[in-house]
């Protein structure tokens, strides 16, 4: 089974919207340059590229990106984010991303992300 | 003070993953960690829900005195419980099984401040940044015992609600990147090697009690079997909750709930005993944030 097919699986199972999934890849901004109301996150510390996601959505969903690793975020919005990874049969959460929160150096492995409100991000 | 007496000040939520943790030792795995530094990391990852529903609080009415009209702030901070391992899906009692159900029949809870600057016009959502959480203003920094730097805006109406809670922006963010100190002393691939070894008798557990399951997926089932239908802090169906609670024992008879958490017990033991000054402080600036909380919260 491929780590994509297992990734929307284990986003089913965690009860969100899999039709909702929004890809963000988008373009690298200058380091530390995440917008106020969206979520950033970098592969590089010090929030420089390549960039991860840069996502703004406000929605009950997961954010999809290829199999990556955190290594620097922002969190510009007021909820927290989560990076999950999955194998199918189990989902982990590696990382906690506290609302209207920077850091320059960190270290997470992902297979999608989970923006907080359903309670367990 | 010692660890446990500051542990016994939290909530009921502690109580809870106590036993949870109790029951734990008295499966019989060696550790190497107490029991009272278990509560410790456990209470200290799940914060209780009243931290950042009092933060809120504060920075609403500081944004409404600003004159943004901000309208009260309904649904619940409250989270599932966290396992050390980040595993989802951990049911550490039955009892708190019984009484969260699954977070996949809850209804989507949107953060108020996050639907509110969606309505806004962008020069309104420019202001409203500045007044709440500054991107581009000072910070305060902390660096963390693993080297991570992690900051936060320490002027507007989000910092005023962390000063009043926490006591300083930057405990606040200790506290809140606590979690990600623990996840980091776990070890991923072991945890889902265990689950892989234990799956299958969790899943016949479950069959036999009748419910179909696959993976320490339970949260799929209930979302299709009682669909999405109550609002956060809402208690489960009786079905809901019934399942719930056979889940937990499930976990517990075929060894997820003790040998997951206590496998990353084991293997955190030397973090945990060389930290433990720092997770003390942590757990009193917890319980100090805790009483100011409750404090605000029923003065309204």
């Amino acid at each position: 089974m491929s780590l994509k097919k297992k990734a929307l699986i284990a986003m089913a199972a965690i009860g969100l919207s899999v039709a909702a999934v929004a890809v963000a890849a988008a373009p690298a901004n200058a380091a530390g340059s995440c917008a106020s109301g969206h979520y950033c996150a970098w592969n590089s510390t010090g929030y420089n590229s390549p960039q991860i996601v840069d996502s703004a959505t406000t929605a009950n969903t997961t954010v999809s990106v290829a199999s990556n690793y955190i290594r620097s975020w922002q969190n510009h919005q007021s909820r927290r984010w989560c990076s999950v990874t999955t194998n199918g049969v189990s989902s982990t959460i590696t990382g906690y991303f506290a609302g209207n929160t920077d850091v320059s150096s960190a270290g997470s492995s992902v297979n999608f992300f989970w923006p907080g409100g359903t309670g367990s991000c | 003070m010692r660890i446990e007496r500051r542990a016994a000040v939290l909530g009921g939520m502690t109580v809870a993953l106590t036993l949870a943790l109790a029951g734990c030792s008295a499966g019989g795995e060696a550790t190497e960690t107490s029991q009272q530094d278990r509560t410790a990391v456990s209470s200290l990852v799940n914060t209780p829900p009243e931290l950042q529903t009092a933060v809120d609080q504060v920075a609403r009415e500081c944004l409404v005195s600003q004159g943004f009209a901000v309208p009260p702030i309904v649904g619940s901070n409250w989270r599932a419980y966290i396992s050390p391992t980040g595993l989802t899906g951990l049911m550490p009692t039955v009892e708190l099984a019984k009484q969260q159900g699954y977070t996949s029949t809850i209804k989507g809870n949107s953060n108020w401040a996050d639907t509110f600057r969606a309505t806004l016009a962008p020069k309104q959502a420019a202001a409203f940044d500045v007044a709440y959480a500054p991107v581009d203003g000072p910070h305060e920094s902390v660096t963390l015992e693993s080297g991570t730097q992690a900051s936060r805006a320490s002027t507007g109406c989000n910092a005023d609600g962390q000063k009043a809670v926490y006591g300083s922006v930057k405990t606040g963010l200790e506290i809140d990147m606590f979690v990600n100190e623990v996840l980091s002393q776990g070890d991923n691939a072991a945890t889902q090697q265990l689950v892989g070894q234990l799956i299958g008798d969790y899943e016949s557990c479950m069959k036999s009690k009748g419910y179909q399951v696959s993976g320490l997926h339970a949260s799929d089932l209930a979302k299709k079997e009682f669909g999405t239908y109550r609002q956060p802090g809402q208690q489960p169906s009786a079905a809901e909750s019934k399942m719930a609670g056979t889940d937990a024992d499930c976990q517990a008879q075929s060894g997820l709930t003790s040998r997951v958490d206590g496998d990353y017990f084991n293997k955190a033991a030397s973090w945990i005993k060389n930290h433990e000054s720092m997770i003390v402080a942590r757990q009193e600036s917890l319980n100090d944030s805790l009483a100011r909380a409750k404090k605000i919260l029923e003065n309204g």
